[in-house]
């Protein structure tokens, strides 16, 4: 079981806001309705300090089946990038490797990648690579520090998540966050505002999701921001926006094949 | 070998110290979460076409420095090679213009041009621009189904797993003009072919067909990279290329992909790439090298399999016949040209293996080995029967993927001739990047076919914009 910061939607419930025990929030939160496919355009908007800015357009297709889930990448700007491709299969099958491959148009050539390192930059930005694929919620301890704290108008359980005392030495080596300060909706069990508490540099990242709303009855943000900050100095910023979001659509398997990687689909 | 440890070293203590950038104490806070929201002008987020077009400039200037010996070329070309010597900066202007299109979910086209001159050897006239303008990947695709793809075009169709030894990848020429200067995968030059290709996601099976020769992209006779450089201490002057083989080649491969590997098989009908010495001749009155391209049935294994941070790789071909120079050719043949033998087929193994570590922040460690074994040698060969070759380094990047370094050894020849790389880029912006290089050749020990082009060192500054 996983959750990620990454996912775009959450499950509505009828009457989610009951006095809740930690286990049970966590499970509604692990158990968000995302689709069987999806198909979205990202904008990904990068700010260092000095306020340089730099946009990266992808298109992305995503499949959960039975033993894995799959997802393909089309950079399609800026130039430098463009055409480039990424295929990622996630076993369900937790003893098998994930395959990882990457498509370079200049050469015409896809190669096999190994699994980066879980906390490492995700393209650049503020988001690492854990928080794309999520965690498994079984690896951390819970506990509710506040009952009530509003975000946007919203009532959010204030919850805190750190690494369990057998698992501490891998997660921090896999996610690099030694604390994590999540707020969850009270209205529909999503991640709305996060804080991570990184082991190294003593640095601090800030993630939100801004503007819920639904698809096909799908919750879903409209963007998901992730600020690295060391002592109140915002160090970097990052902010992907979704657009032309589609669930449940018919999607090939042959989609997620290296050769598909060479010709970007249209939506 | 203890050289190869210093440069081992050289790398860890490199990597070191950038890590060492990005980490220091400082006290967590609270934070005030209006301050950091990001604000989106309206209209950020576009919805993509699905035709484009992207351009490129690249304005490369290279500063070489190597001390080269001219004294035992031949007086023709020691004048060329002269001005060659020491230290000289010349700089190249670089363009690509490159089309994509979608027509409905069958057809999709692409086209792409490359642009480039060295501005300090001749003025740019419209002869010149003529002979620096090539097309580069070009191809229309059409795809009947979802599992099976033809494309007909100028093509590259790579094969196999190694980066820095490519064995199995013999479909397309390399460009070695500025051999080791550009990056291994950047050198293949499209051929006109046709290529099918079926995948079902579990296998997947391509068949290349080439049409119409085409040899690897060589230097001017006598330049720094000149492959032909030891035997122009003769006294010959021209090259001769047999360039006349039309006769098709074809390439047919085979791959399975597992959770978490893939195999496949790969065998073929190709070219020589590079040409072969065959003698001498006469042509214009004046002597000439003659070389020609042999063809050399060829099959290979190539795999890749990938645990956590670790990717393992490996490629395995064997040739049926490969041509091998022979020393002191031109001593030989002036003293009897009857019975002087410019080379020799033998079979040949070769087989790379290479391994990819990610499990260190940002960062990319890689090594590769390659090691060639002739069935057949002889005393007077220029290549061992036995050849190793080793390529270990690293890639880092910081965040925005601002800046990356890279830092590369190669050894060649037994290990009695490397190359050492370190180059790094720095974007200005999503549009702009500079790029740094520096090379520099060395050969330990002066029977290595390496050792003409150990003062082949140099730095090279790129500034690259992107439409």
């Amino acid at each position: 079981m996983k959750i990620s910061i990454f996912c775009v939607t959450a499950l509505a419930l009828l009457n989610p806001a009951f006095a809740a025990d930690i286990d049970t929030i966590m499970n509604e939160v692990e158990q968000r309705e995302e689709g069987v496919t999806s198909k979205l355009n990202m904008t990904m908007i990068l700010e260092d300090k000095r306020g340089n800015v730099k946009k990266r357009l992808l298109r992305s297709y995503t499949k959960n089946q039975a033993d894995a889930e799959s997802m393909s990448m089309y950079f399609l700007s800026p130039g430098n990038v463009k055409g480039s491709a990424f295929l990622s299969v996630n076993y369900a099958d937790e003893t098998k490797s994930d395959d990882k491959w990457l498509y370079l148009p200049a050469l015409n050539r896809t190669r096999r990648v190994s699994q980066s390192n879980e906390s490492d930059s995700f393209m650049g930005s503020d988001f690492s690579y854990s928080d794309i694929t999520g965690v498994d919620i079984n690896d951390w301890d819970y506990e509710i520090v506040k009952e009530t704290d509003e975000v946007d108008g919203h009532d959010c359980w204030v919850i805190d998540s750190t690494p369990k005392a057998e698992n501490r030495k891998r997660l921090l080596a896999e996610t690099g966050y030694e604390k994590r300060r999540i707020w969850v909706r009270k209205d529909n069990y999503y991640v709305v505002r996060g804080q991570y508490f990184l082991a190294k540099g003593k640095k601090m990242k800030l993630m939100q999701a801004r503007d819920l709303h639904q698809i096909d009855g799908i919750w879903t943000a409209k963007s998901i921001s992730m600020v690295t900050v060391k002592k109140k100095n915002i160090l970097h910023k990052s902010l992907i926006e979704f657009s032309d979001v589609i669930y449940n659509s018919e999607v090939p398997d042959t989609l997620f094949s290296t050769s598909a990687l060479t010709a970007e689909p249209s939506l | 070998v203890r050289f190869l440890y210093s440069k081992v070293a050289l790398l860890i203590a490199l990597q070191f110290a950038y890590s060492q950038a990005y980490s220091q104490d400082d006290d967590l806070d609270e934070f005030d979460w209006d301050d950091v929201r990001i604000e989106v002008e309206s209209g950020t987020t576009q919805s993509p076409n699905n035709d484009s077009w992207d351009f490129t400039f690249n304005i490369r200037s290279n500063y070489d420095y190597g001390d080269r010996d001219a004294n035992n070329i031949n007086s023709q070309l020691q004048g060329d090679i002269a001005n060659e010597d020491e230290h000289e900066a010349d700089v190249d202007i670089a363009a690509s213009l490159h089309w994509s299109q979608r027509f409905g979910n069958k057809f999709q086209a692409r086209f792409g041009f490359e642009f480039d001159h060295e501005i300090s050897s001749e003025e740019l006239t419209s002869d010149t621009i003529g002979e620096s303008i090539r097309l580069d990947q070009a191809f229309i695709q059409y795809q009947p189904v979802n599992q099976l793809a033809l494309r007909a075009g100028n093509l590259v169709l790579p094969f196999g797993t190694a980066d820095a030894f490519r064995i199995l990848d013999r479909f397309n020429p390399q460009d070695d003009r500025n051999w080791s200067l550009e990056d291994t995968n950047t050198r293949r030059v499209p051929v006109p072919a046709l290529h099918l290709n079926f995948d079902n996601t579990k296998f997947r099976a391509q068949l290349g067909v080439g049409i119409g020769f085409r040899s690897n992209r060589l230097p001017e006779p006598g330049d720094e990279y000149d492959q032909f450089l030891v035997d122009r201490e003769s006294a010959l002057l021209h090259e001769q290329n047999d360039v006349n083989q039309y006769r098709p080649e074809w390439v047919l491969s085979g791959q399975y992909f597992g959770k978490g590997f893939d195999i496949s098989l790969v065998l073929g009908d190709t070219f020589s790439r590079a040409p072969v010495l065959r003698g001498i001749g006469v042509e214009d009155a004046q002597v000439a090298l003659e070389t020609y391209f042999p063809r050399s049935l060829f099959g290979g294994v190539s795999g890749s399999f990938s645990k956590n941070s670790w990717l393992l790789r490996s490629d395995v071909v064997w040739l049926k016949n490969k041509s091998i120079f022979l020393n002191n050719y031109f001593e030989n043949v002036f003293a009897n040209p009857a019975l002087a033998e410019s080379n020799f087929s033998t079979q040949t193994v070769e087989a790379t293996t290479g391994v990819e570590f990610t499990g260190i922040s940002n960062t990319l460690i890689f090594g590769e080995v390659h090691h060639a074994y002739l069935a057949d040698h002889e005393d007077s060969a220029r290549q061992d029967r036995n050849t190793t070759g080793l390529a270990i380094g690293f890639t880092t990047t910081a965040m925005s993927e601002k800046l990356s370094l890279t830092a590369r050894v190669i050894e060649l020849a037994n290990l009695t001739g490397h190359i050492s790389q370190i180059s790094a880029h720095y974007r200005l912006s999503d549009r702009s990047l500079v790029r740094f290089k520096w090379l520099e050749f060395n050969a330990s020990d002066d029977s290595s076919f390496f050792y003409d082009y150990r003062n082949n060192d140099k730095a090279l500054l790129e500034y690259e914009f992107i439409l």
